[in-house]
């Protein structure tokens, strides 16, 4: 029973590996930009699912929501906008470049595959290191020690990047963009009056669970920006009215709290961005509420792609 | 093994047969109305009697409760994006097919 049990595991671990392989592969040849966009998010959900297998389970939720979800529907909408545009299709001449690059992406794969295959099987890691500080860390799950603890710089770059992507999409001075072709019906309106407030309900419960068990800041805010989405895609005037310093002010406090509560540390004996003892849960709490806020901003900006400029300059 | 796992493994295999046919449904049925019927039939029953399944195993009530709020979520949006899409092809004047 065990051995077909363990039998069964190595198949499906199998079969997954080589679907997603296969799913790449597909995605990278197709011409078509719907086909393309649905094997993408088709891919991230099996790379969940993947990453639910390794044990990764912050990385799985992550993954689904961010890398399947909400990238997904910013790749639909993106096409949306690209529908009038002519198409410009890339010379062949570039075809030997093209060759120049899959020789070198294929060389890069064989050093890292013989890497992997000389490194130890035993991983040296820093998990005992890790394990061994959580007591003092202010929270009893290891991912969010590592993301906001002791790799806080890491986190606190992330957020700089999902800012400046705002910025960079801001000054593309993207035109207003309607969502939907069709107008917005009972059906959709309803959905969103239940799911917007579930999704506050739920991506408050993934903030919360973050600090002792899988879920955390990306993770919700992830789950807030589907709300936020929603409100879009049914034109409510939440983002509308929201759209000048109230999203400014919502994009930048992640990074801005995460800086000054980084800062704090420094009031005492500890390094920029450390958090130590008592005082140290609360901190991270602090920072994980606050940044769950920026992020879904952050990611409802990206969806809209509207500037605050453009609601101002449609104000009377 | 205990009745429990008996049941919970009929419930999983039942479910998957639903996804099995909606899959087949949508790679057989001949327009987008027919293939939305057979997947959101394979969604909302599929997965409820999988969720019904793994109720059953030694979870606690909590889990259980995660779960059929899942399915309960999976419901409404399902139907809601089953909706959006039938709407859309309607609205772009995508006919139905008749048996010819």
């Amino acid at each position: 029973m065990e051995e077909a049990l363990s039998w069964l595991q190595t198949t499906f671990d199998v079969v997954l590996a080589l679907t997603l392989i296969g799913f790449a592969a597909i995605l990278l040849a197709t011409k078509d930009l719907l086909d393309a966009i649905v094997l993408f998010i088709l891919f991230g959900l099996l790379m969940s699912v993947t990453w639910g297998r390794l044990g990764a389970i912050d990385i799985a939720l992550a993954e689904a929501a961010i890398g399947a979800g909400i990238t997904g529907a910013m790749f639909l909408n993106a096409r949306g906008d690209l529908e009038g545009l002519s198409r410009s299709h890339a010379p062949d001449s570039r075809r030997l470049s093209r060759l120049a690059f899959a020789l070198g992406v294929f060389v890069l794969l064989c050093i890292v595959v013989g890497a992997v295959a000389a490194a130890p099987l035993e991983a040296v890691g820093m998990r005992d290191l890790s394990l061994s500080a959580l007591p003092v860390s202010g929270v009893t799950n290891p991912v969010t020690a590592v993301l906001l603890n002791y790799r806080a710089y890491d986190t606190l770059l992330e957020l700089t990047v999902l800012l400046v992507a705002v910025v960079g999409t801001w000054s593309q001075r993207v035109p207003r963009t309607t969502f939907e072709t069709t107008p917005v019906g009972p059906v959709l309106l309803g959905a969103t009056r239940l799911l917007v407030p579930l999704s506050v309900l739920i991506g408050g419960y993934l903030l919360w669970r973050g600090s002792h068990v899988p879920g955390g800041a990306f993770q919700a805010g992830a789950v807030l920006a589907g709300a936020g989405v929603l409100l879009l895609l049914i034109e409510h005037p939440m983002p509308r009215r929201w759209g000048t310093w109230p999203l400014r002010l919502g994009l930048a406090s992640g990074v801005l709290f995460f800086t000054l509560v980084g800062l704090s540390a420094t009031l005492g004996d500890d390094p920029f961005l450390f958090h130590r003892d008592e005082g140290a849960a609360r901190r991270i709490v602090a920072i994980e509420i606050v940044a769950t806020v920026a992020i879904a901003v952050a990611l409802v900006a990206l969806f809209s792609g509207r500037s605050p400029h453009s609601f101002q300059e449609e104000a009377p | 093994l205990a009745l429990s796992a008996w049941i919970c493994a009929a419930l999983v295999v039942a479910g998957l047969s639903f996804f099995l046919g909606g899959t087949l449904g949508l790679l057989r049925f001949p327009d987008v109305y027919n293939r939305l019927h057979a997947l959101t039939k394979a969604d909302n029953v599929g997965l409820g009697l999988i969720v019904a399944g793994l109720s059953l195993q030694d979870f606690s009530i909590l889990s259980a409760a995660k779960l059929i709020l899942v399915w309960l979520l999976l419901l409404l949006a399902s139907t809601t994006v089953c909706h959006l899409i039938a709407r859309t092809a309607l609205h772009d004047g995508i006919a139905a097919w008749r048996k010819p």
